[in-house]
């Protein structure tokens, strides 16, 4: 916890589930959802930005910081504080012998790998992962991949149920069959987890029972303050300053008292609201804006693990500075179609989008690389997805267009 | 006293300041007009759904209220605005009207009745006469469809008075499609009706916050099943049931379903 939390007021925890309707997306500066409006406004008749004040530091004076350092600072997610939180907002239920509902679903925000979270929890509390049903399974509707489930009652975890239906006339039928089975407690105890955009859509095919919900709260601006400051500063020394590149205005608190009459920046607050409280798409944004003056960047020392910090000082892109990935012009209906459908499914193979798209493979194929090159979509290797970076312009512009979208 | 007198009395003499004018005035409000007719359809294309029907309506209200303002200000510029002048100027214009342009007259009348009653609304979807299309633009006589197939078919208001004008969205941003198919009597309804359920629910095209219905009507060749539902984009309608027909007819002969035609019907001589 940071040194400056004020004690009368409890910071809320990190990492807290809470129920879906409970989910706070955090929301935009006044002055500045404002000021978008009027840009709007302007960018149907102009093309060219207005030329801002002089920075305190131009970008020609930063560079982009080395990637130990990078990860140094911004560190890969650990997932145990994640999990620990599930367990405290589950613990009502895990206490009860036989409770009233057999099954917990765990919406995760998207854009981000937080099975991980579930998997972890599976493993920390010995329960068994199920694993999904093949594409061909599902198509053919068959059942029998549960039928191992069915003969065991020890509680279970399906970290990713958005994996077991498919957006397609025949990829229905397995789907409703697991959770007609789990949601009557034929299948024992069990908790599933499921990518927010998949389950807006599978509560339109399933009519069930009403499921308990939970979720990660949103990382609003004092969660992602506390986030980035443990990250970057674990063992809470307090020898780095995070100030923004254009006035100087302190992103992060400053660890001095004497700095702390100087301004707060608002960058974190729209970071918030631009990621929608998702803070893996909000790390993807804070990762790329960090930057060092040359001279002052931190040293790996050979042998050592730990690099020499000493009052550094991370200068953090201005908002208005940061390139946000954008629909390419003149994005329609391709665009539209296999966006959505990527988000519904968080990710399909190549093979399997075909399959749940009525378009030819190349227009597809063109579509998909058209939109890589704006880093809206990215293939790992064996799944194309929706990046982090471009999701929320995606988002918008699928909700603008009427499509049915995630309660996140 | 001669007609030349009365005509002389109604009318000023116009100056040729007052020339000027009515010349700046007809010009303003075309200016006007034709910068609402050119510029709001372009932005509406710069909105979705809602914003973009609403400026697409706006078109047709601006141009009538130019138009009424214009004829505000030139009419007192002509002639005196006393009550028998105008009621004098009204009779012949009337008269004149109503035997040489019958027609156009009660086409523009009824383009101002369009603009309150709304029968149709620019971007709604219309049938009149047979012919369907989307409402481009409705002018002062008559309204602009486009057809399908990309056709203009301009629509005189006129057709208002007498004709069944068919609105299938009505102003607003939904539109029924219908897939048909037809089917040997001899099938499950409940698994036919569910798949036929499942092909529209995973349409890529489908409007999914509306209902989807399944209808079924017994036919004496067989089944004739109407899969209704709609479509997110109204102007995607026909490749909306494209894809439904195509997708429905391959999920029903993936469970065995087996289609039937209906038969020609037979002339008795």
């Amino acid at each position: 916890m940071p040194e400056n939390s004020t004690p009368e007021k409890k910071a809320p925890p990190l990492w807290q589930y809470v129920p879906v309707a409970d989910y706070a997306v955090p929301a935009a500066p006044v002055a500045h959802t404002v000021r978008t409006g009027f840009s709007f406004v302007r960018s149907l008749f102009e093309k060219d930005e207005p030329e801002p004040d002089a920075p305190l530091k131009t970008e020609d004076e930063l560079q982009k910081l080395p990637l130990f350092e990078l990860d140094r600072i911004v560190p890969a997610i650990d997932w145990r504080e994640a999990s620990e939180a599930l367990s405290l907002e589950l613990k009502d239920w895990l206490e009860q012998e036989k409770p009233a509902q057999p099954i917990i679903v765990v919406l995760r925000q998207p854009c981000q790998d937080q099975g991980q979270i579930l998997e972890t929890w599976a493993a920390q509390r010995n329960w068994q992962v199920v694993d999904p049903p093949s594409a061909d399974q599902i198509l053919a509707g068959e059942t029998g991949w549960l039928s191992d489930r069915q003969k065991d009652d020890a509680p279970w975890v399906f970290p990713h149920i958005e994996r077991a239906y498919l957006r397609h006339a025949m990829g229905l039928n397995v789907i409703r069959h697991f959770l007609n089975k789990a949601s009557s407690g034929h299948l024992g105890r069990g908790v599933i987890g499921c990518d927010s955009w998949a389950w807006a859509f599978l509560r339109r095919i399933w009519n069930g029972r009403q499921l308990i919900t939970v979720t990660l709260q949103a990382f609003d601006q004092t969660r992602l303050s506390d986030y980035f400051q443990c990250l970057a500063d674990p063992a809470n020394t307090r020898r780095l300053r995070f100030r923004q590149s254009d006035k100087g205005h302190y992103v992060l608190s400053p660890p001095d008292k004497a700095d702390a009459s100087g301004e707060t920046s608002n960058f974190l607050q729209l970071l918030a609201a631009h990621s929608r409280g998702n803070f893996g798409n909000a790390l993807a944004v804070w990762r790329p804006s960090l930057r060092s003056e040359p001279d002052d960047t931190l040293t790996e020392k050979a042998g050592t693990e730990e690099p020499v910090i000493s009052g550094k000082t991370i200068w953090v892109t201005p908002w208005h500075l940061l390139k946000h990935a954008s629909l390419p012009s003149g994005a329609g209906q391709e665009e539209m179609f296999v966006l959505h459908t990527l988000l519904l499914h968080d990710g399909l193979p190549w093979q399997t989008l075909q399959r749940t798209l009525s378009m030819p493979p190349s227009q597809i194929m063109e579509t998909l690389y058209r939109l890589e090159e704006g880093g809206l979509t990215a293939f790992d290797g064996s799944v194309w997805r929706v990046t982090p970076l471009g999701y929320p312009a995606v988002r918008s512009f699928l909700k603008t267009n009427g499509f049915l979208v995630d309660l996140f | 006293m001669s007609d030349a007198g009365v005509v002389k009395e109604v009318f000023h003499s116009i100056s040729q300041v007052q020339i000027i004018q009515i010349v700046l005035i007809v010009a303003g409000a075309w200016s006007f007009v034709f910068l609402a007719q050119r510029w709001l359809p372009w932005l509406a294309e710069r909105f979705t759904r809602r914003a973009r029907l609403f400026l697409l309506s706006l078109v047709p209200v601006l141009r009538m209220a130019a138009i009424v303002i214009a004829l505000f200000m030139i009419i007192p510029r002509i002639i005196e605005p006393t009550f028998e002048n105008l009621a004098a100027l009204m009779g012949a214009v009337g008269l004149a009207l109503g035997f040489a342009f019958k027609d156009y007259a009660s086409s523009l009348i009824a383009g101002i009745v369009t603009l309150f009653d709304t029968p149709y609304r620019v971007g709604d979807w219309i049938e009149i006469n047979g012919t369907y299309g989307e409402v481009k633009s409705i002018n002062m006589r008559a309204a602009e469809i486009v057809t399908p197939d990309d056709t203009v078919v301009n629509i005189p208001h006129l057709k208002l008075w007498d004709q069944l004008i068919f609105n299938a969205n009505d102003g607003g941003e939904n539109l029924l499609c219908v897939a048909d198919f037809y089917l040997k009597p001899d099938h499950d309804f409940e698994q036919v009706k569910q798949a036929l359920y499942d092909v529209a629910l995973t349409s890529p095209f489908l409007q999914i916050r509306q209902p989807i219905n399944v209808i079924v009507l017994n036919k004496p060749w067989g089944i004739h099943y109407r899969l209704k539902a709609y479509p997110i984009d109204l102007r995607k309608q026909f490749l909306f049931i494209t894809d439904l027909t195509v997708r429905g007819k391959a999920a029903l002969s993936s469970i065995g379903a087996e289609f039937t035609a209906i038969p020609a019907i037979e002339t008795h001589q």
